[in-house]
């Protein structure tokens, strides 16, 4: 049976909503300085902005790596009291307005922080405020993932003499590889174009913290030129991990 | 090994004990939920219990399950699916001896050209022997087979339990199957091992189990009528209504007993029987099924029973679903299982 034809009404709304979403990307695409591209993007500024940006995303997910895996595992694997509780606060950064996150950092981190570690307006700052927004979206793939892993393989594991964390590297690890993938790909972009949480908790030092978005809002007041191209870079390192991450649903599917 | 357990999983209890020699394979069977698969389990340290567990001698109940020697299948095999067949089989070996005794156990089960196929690429039975070749290949005390053969299609059954034979009968430690086939029973076990609501019903050889079942559930299994019942004035009186007369009842009145019937000795009439059978009734077909070669007749009735009878006497007789009939049953083919 062909699907019906979808009502107008509808149509016209999902035509709309289409436009809305494509129009500001096919204005910046329009409005991008091809000519001068090479020469905007590697300006010095541009290329300190670049640098610094690539390495405080990574970073980020690092940081989030290193927690967000064991977190997915407890949440999965291991019951415990309070673990509603715990995957709430997992989530809530994705739901939080980044400016209040970079708030709360600065007072649990801050110079006058819970935990004194002075680490607001430094690179560490700026890792920190991308990996607290960029942390949920690899804890939930991951555990998503882990979720649907047979348990019995780690049972299976277990009676061919495998200890646990042997069975976690050989066996888990390989079977949530996919969506581990993909929730790295996802919290890196995350993390590269965090804003709010950054400049309020690291501000926006040249050179330390001032990471590429910050740059291209600053940049739009004295120079729109630079700032589109900036903004048409970042567009299309978003549309790398998109393409990367289709590429890898295909593999696994 | 010797068993004396006791576990708790959630309101279930499964308490179960028993002890069996190294060679015994040990068709553990039993109604949905009785506790199979739990017992199996705890054996092999997956879920806890407490009592005793006695492997080669050693109580290794509180040990984790990679130091008990136990070697655990469960439904369709839980092949790793990110592992080739000759890694699955590898993973439970260490060392550099690891893989070419693992590919040497996939040629033991005749599957050596599957060793570089993925789980995705295999069929159930060919998952199900490089299951098989995983568990022995670490030489347990103990092997635990949950339905390895229920998942597959008739072909593969015949020919994965033609390899279980084989291969069960030369493996030197315990084997524990899990089973709702009647001829897995027959052909592979020596023993059975029959749970019901988490308790040892009956703990005996599989001749034993076939001649004396102690349930309705386990005569049921081995193709025949069982019915709870008690003596009363020479007769057996059965707990859900009817009178069965059996040639050798147990003395005095009140002994509970399980009675009896093979389907085949059910013989089925249009009009009452003018034969020497002492137990007569009348009853009513409730369902036919062709086993076999022969018709399975569902007979509701006091006693309900099922009759085996050829297809050409249900022919001859005009067999249908609803149609009023009488059984018959000869007292020497009621046997008395005193419980």
């Amino acid at each position: 049976m062909k699907p019906a034809r979808p009502p107008l009404s509808l149509a016209t709304a999902a035509v709309a909503g289409a436009v809305f979403l494509l129009l500001p990307l096919i204005s910046l695409l329009d409005r991008t300085p091809w000519q001068s591209l090479p020469r905007l993007l590697t300006s010095t500024s541009a290329l300190t902005a670049l640098r610094l940006s690539i390495e405080c995303s990574l970073g980020a997910l690092a940081l989030s790596l290193a927690v967000g895996v064991p977190l997915a595992w407890l949440l999965a694997r291991v019951d415990f009291r309070g673990k509603s509780l715990l995957r709430a606060a997992v989530t809530l950064p994705l739901v939080l307005p980044p400016v209040v996150g970079g708030v709360a950092l600065l007072l649990a981190f801050g110079r006058h922080g819970v935990v004194p570690l002075s680490l607001s307006f430094t690179t560490w700052g700026a890792i920190l405020a991308e990996a607290f927004v960029a942390l949920p979206f690899l804890v939930l793939a991951v555990e998503g993932a882990l979720l649907a892993v047979d348990e019995r393989y780690d049972d299976v594991a277990a009676t061919l003499g495998s200890s646990t964390t042997r069975t976690f590297f050989r066996v888990t690890m390989p079977l949530v590889l996919p969506a581990l993938a993909a929730g790295s790909a996802l919290a890196w972009a995350r993390a590269l174009g965090e804003f709010g949480a950054t400049i309020t908790f690291a501000g926006n030092l040249p050179g330390s913290t001032q990471t590429l978005p910050l740059d291209v809002y600053l940049t739009l007041q004295n120079d729109p030129e630079a700032a589109i191209a900036l903004s048409t870079l970042l567009l299309a390192l978003s549309l790398l991990v998109l393409v990367a991450m289709r590429s890898r649903w295909r593999l696994t599917r | 090994m010797n068993v004396d357990l006791k576990a708790n999983v959630g309101t279930f209890t499964v308490a179960a004990n028993g002890a069996w020699d190294a060679g015994d394979v040990v068709a553990v069977v039993g109604p949905n939920g009785a506790g199979k698969s739990t017992f199996l389990r705890v054996i092999a340290g997956l879920s806890p219990a407490t009592g005793s567990l006695q492997i080669n001698g050693i109580d290794v109940l509180d040990r984790s399950p990679a130091r008990r020697s136990v070697g655990w299948v469960p439904q369709d095999g839980a092949l790793f699916p990110h592992l080739t067949a000759l890694d699955n089989v590898a993973f439970g070996l260490r060392g550099r001896s690891g893989r070419p005794a693992a590919r040497r156990w996939l040629e033991r089960l005749g599957i050596g050209e599957l060793a570089g196929r993925r789980p995705a690429q295999l069929s159930g039975g060919q998952a199900q022997k490089v299951a098989l070749a995983r568990a022995l290949a670490r030489e347990p005390a103990v092997l635990l087979l949950d339905e390895p053969l229920a998942a597959l299609d008739i072909e593969a059954r015949v020919d994965v339990r033609r390899s279980l034979r084989e291969h069960l009968g030369d493996f030197d430690g315990v084997t524990m199957l899990v089973t709702h086939d009647p001829v897995d029973v027959m052909t592979l076990a020596a023993k059975v091992l029959a749970l019901d609501d988490g308790a040892v019903v009956q703990d005996a050889t599989v001749s034993q189990v076939m001649t004396s079942p102690r349930t309705p559930w386990l005569a049921a299994l081995m193709g025949g009528n069982g019915f709870y019942a008690h003596t009363d004035a020479g007769a057996l009186a059965l707990d859900d209504g009817g009178v069965l007369v059996a040639a050798e009842v147990p003395a005095g009145d009140g002994v509970e007993v399980l009675a009896v019937v093979p389907a085949h000795a059910v013989t089925v009439h249009r009009s009452h029987p003018e034969g020497s059978a002492r137990n007569v009734w009348p009853a009513t077909i409730r369902d036919l099924a062709i086993v076999g070669g022969r018709v399975r007749v569902t007979l509701d009735g006091t006693p309900a029973v099922l009759a085996e009878v050829t297809t050409a006497s249900a022919a001859e007789l005009a067999l249908q679903e609803g149609v009023d009939v009488w059984a018959s049953v000869k007292a020497t083919e009621v046997t008395v299982v005193v419980l």
